[in-house]
């Protein structure tokens, strides 16, 4: 009986292997396909409020893409403080409170972006506060001290917050071009009327905390008045002048662009664009994307009846498509992403379909149906999303956030090897995920040549509505053929580097500086005929990527880092002496510029126990004898 | 032609030593010769230790002094008792670092040997004892400064004396020391082959 049902289950088990094969070869073949995976990975956040926003991010530097999920309280509900959903590998645990980025104010959060603010190398966090009646509604920096542990810091670097803040979209960015991360929120004022749908007059007031390049932020104007309720903010450089300019969705007055004028100062330009120049729309989220590869950013606008797509032509603006919604909630957020592999830009509409782009830029639906996002649009009141490829698997998942439910994680079930992904590690500056930086795919052996551009992305911060996608750039990069590509990459101060010869299915590591390579380590006998001293010989070659070597740096990693050396730039190798012959050791190498700064750790382990016997002289002995 | 001439050589040789009267032995030592030397000595060292050999080179000259007392017991056969030291020093170089290090090795022996004095040389072999103290110095940059201690053994020797006068030896000698250590905490050989050389001067009692 027993050995029956095992027999049933293996055969279950077969069948349902080979139609998961069968599954997996269909929709390998190009076809957008999501599975709803929220509960399976446990990432659905409260369930009867909350979900407005999200960030995906790797707090923890582990390769593997976190959830940060902004939540909006409730003076009468429950509260619901955001969640940190650390992911690990098939499941995700909140760890918010634990690692303190839970930013528990009463009525929640709207905007919050990751960003490397100090420039070591991790995400750290600015959450904005929205007012709703309970005061204080102040804006928060939280430091993440390397192991996705934050500390509020707040207070140290930014002067005493007098005013409530009612801050929705937020953007960070290296605004005035010094080389630090600047930071810009929405309604720097309590209690706006966000249903006056009569502009107000404008405002200057403090909505940028401007980088003093100590760790410390100056709140300032910048030329961006307030003029009515602000949803959604982006950032990205729309006209190709090297600057990152901003666009926010407005309430009541038209969702517009600020170009900066490459000092951290911006001015409205959207009439001068193309842009609307008088509406009443409810506009919630605004994206720039290239979606007809062309190396420049289009726009999109949601608003309440849909999202309207403008094609940029030498930095003007016309409107060519517009995708209606016809829900009874608001539609805020919309992502881009090249969901089938295919090379071109998708867009995800949040809480309702997946619109595959035919190569132009011209949108059409593939019905729930043929996609899997059936639990999209039964979303009670979906808000902002963002796109991340969290299972490693070269295609980009969606996780959506919902008001009113459970938030939903989608898993795409594409599955094939058509694709590049770079992540920066740093830029010039030492940010990680570099802000700012573009990113340029071409066809192998054609870099700088629009008509071999393959696809455009400029690395940002939160976008949309409250949507903030991974730090590493994704690219369709279609294998047929052989082909190859080559990646060009513009760092926010206008430095490049290209990564040649890419074969799809394979993920960079950009790096203004980068690493040694090869690094290698031995034990070594060093022997006297009374002691014998294990020596660790560490070899490494320059990485000829960097252009600018100034020192490599060894250290020794042992519950910290210890430096144990500052060698000269050609010096490829470091001894270290009378180390324990059966202890392991690991230690690191880095590249340092000379700016100072210091590329990703080469890293290495060796192990207790084995070591060389090695003697120069015999060797050489040996040597001298083979010719005889 | 050669091989012929060498051949007829040999046979006359042969043949002349076969007919010859028996020779005067020639002595330059008393009948009973009960005496007390004292010597110099110095020779060459073979370590067996292949990490010395590596360090070091295959040997290491040493100087030495020896005393020995004879007691005949009836002659031409004796015993010895001899003791005496040695000192070594060599410079050498560390296996992988290339650092220099010295050793010196000190080493104080006695023996009990057998002694067959014809009056003119004399041809000794006996057994004894070792202690060798060690002490390796290392350069500026190396771990440690130096590292010491010592250790007993036995050894093997054997040779000879040629008298050139009533109160004056040449000494030939091989000896073969058994000694090693695993103080450092891992074994050492520092046995070895010893070859030497000396002149002695003889008092008698």
């Amino acid at each position: 009986m027993i050995h029956r049902r095992h027999l049933r289950l293996s055969q279950t088990r077969a069948g349902l292997f080979f139609i998961g094969l069968i599954g997996t070869a269909v929709f390998s073949y190009g076809q957008i396909h999501f599975t709803e995976v929220s509960a399976e990975f446990d990432v659905r956040g409260y369930s009867y409020f909350g979900g407005h926003g999200v960030c995906w991010v790797d707090v923890n530097r582990d390769g593997r893409i976190d959830i940060f999920v902004k939540n909006q309280g409730a003076v009468d509900l429950p509260a619901v403080p955001d969640i940190l959903f650390i992911n690990y590998g098939t499941y995700f645990v909140d760890e918010a409170g634990t690692r303190g980025a839970a930013d528990a104010y009463a009525y929640g959060t709207h905007g919050a972006v990751f960003v490397d603010l100090d420039g070591d190398r991790d995400f750290d966090l600015f959450a904005s506060t929205t007012y709703g009646g309970i005061s204080p509604a102040y804006n928060h920096l939280y430091r993440n001290n390397g192991n996705a542990f934050f500390e509020d810091i707040t207070s140290s670097i930014v002067p005493a917050q007098t005013t409530d803040l009612s801050a929705r979209g937020v953007a960070a960015a290296d605004f005035d071009g010094d080389g630090d991360i600047d930071l810009y929120f929405s309604n720097p004022l309590p209690d706006p009327d966000p249903y006056n749908p009569l502009p107000s007059p404008p405002q200057s007031l403090p909505n940028f905390y401007i980088n003093n390049g100590d760790g410390t932020f100056t709140p300032e104007y910048r030329g961006i008045d307030w003029i009515s309720f602000t949803q959604g903010v982006a950032t990205g450089d729309f006209d190709g002048d090297g600057d990152i300019d901003i666009a926010q969705a407005m309430w009541g007055a038209p969702s517009t662009v600020y170009r900066n004028d490459g000092t951290g100062h911006f001015r409205n330009v959207g009439g001068q664009i193309g842009l609307p120049i008088s509406t009443g729309d409810f506009d919630n989220g605004i994206v720039w994307a290239d979606v007809d590869n062309d190396g420049d950013l289009d726009l999109a606008i949601v608003g309440e009846g849909g999202v309207a797509l403008y094609r940029n032509t030498a930095s003007q603006y016309s409107r060519y498509q517009v995708i209606l919604w016809a829900r009874p909630t608001g539609g805020f957020h919309v992502s881009f992403g090249d969901f089938d592999n295919d090379g071109d830009l998708d867009l995800y509409l949040s809480g309702d379909n997946i619109y595959e782009n035919d190569g132009q830029g011209n949108f059409a639906v593939i019905p729930e149906s043929e996609s899997g996002l059936e639990d999209s649009l039964t979303m009670e009141d979906p808000r902002g999303a963002a796109l991340a490829d969290f299972d490693g698997d070269g295609d980009l998942d969606i996780y959506v956030t919902n008001k009113d439910g459970y938030n939903r994680l989608f898993r795409n079930d594409l599955n094939n090897t058509d694709w590049i992904e770079a992540e920066i590690m740093n830029d010039p500056h030492g940010h990680v995920g570099s802000i700012g930086a573009k990113l340029d795919l071409y066809q192998a052996g054609h870099v700088g040549q629009p008509a071999y551009l393959k696809g455009h992305r400029e690395m940002t911060g939160e976008y949309g509505y409250l949507g903030q996608d991974m730090p590493i750039a994704h690219f369709g990069a279609p294998a047929a053929g052989g082909a190859k590509y080559d990646l060009r990459v513009t760092f926010p101060d206008g430095t490049q580097r290209v990564y040649s010869g890419l074969t799809p299915g394979q993920k960079v590591q950009v790096a203004s500086i980068s690493p040694p390579l090869n690094l290698r380590g031995e034990k070594i006998e060093n022997k006297a005929l009374f002691y014998r001293e294990t020596l660790i010989e560490l070899t490494w070659e320059p990485n000829p990527l960097n252009d600018d070597v100034q020192e490599y740096k060894v250290y020794e990693l042992d519950q910290g880092q210890n430096m144990l050396a500052e060698l000269p730039a050609d010096q490829f190798s470091y001894t270290l002496r009378n180390m324990n012959r059966d202890k392991v050791y690991r230690f690191a190498v880095t590249a340092v510029d000379s700016r100072g700064l210091e590329s990703e750790p080469a890293t290495i382990t060796i192990n207790g126990g084995a070591q060389v016997e090695r003697s120069k002289r015999r060797g050489l002995i040996r040597t001298l004898r083979r010719p005889r | 032609m050669k091989k012929i001439i060498v051949s007829l050589s040999l046979a006359i040789w042969c043949c002349g030593l076969a007919t010859s009267q028996p020779q005067t032995r020639i002595k330059l030592l008393p009948d009973e010769e009960r005496y007390f030397t004292v010597g110099l000595l110095g020779g060459v060292y073979f370590l067996q230790d292949q990490v010395f050999q590596e360090l070091y080179g295959k040997s290491a000259p040493f100087i030495g002094a020896e005393m020995t007392l004879r007691f005949p017991i009836r002659e031409p056969h004796g015993m010895d008792i001899a003791a005496g030291g040695r000192m070594l020093t060599k410079k050498g170089l560390t296996s992988y670092t290339e650092e220099d290090i010295r050793l010196r090795l000190t080493d104080l022996f006695l023996s009990l040997r057998y002694s067959y004095d014809t009056g003119r040389f004399a041809l000794f072999l006996g057994p004894g004892i070792e202690y060798i103290t060690y002490r390796e110095t290392y350069a500026e940059t190396f771990p440690i400064d130096s590292t010491q201690g010592s250790q007993t053994g036995l050894h093997l020797t054997g040779g000879g004396y040629l008298h050139l006068t009533s109160s004056l030896s040449l000494k030939g000698h091989c000896k073969y020391c058994l000694i090693a250590t695993d103080k450092p905490g891992f074994r050492i050989n520092l046995g070895g082959t010893e070859w030497g050389v000396g002149i002695l001067y003889r008092f008698y009692f």
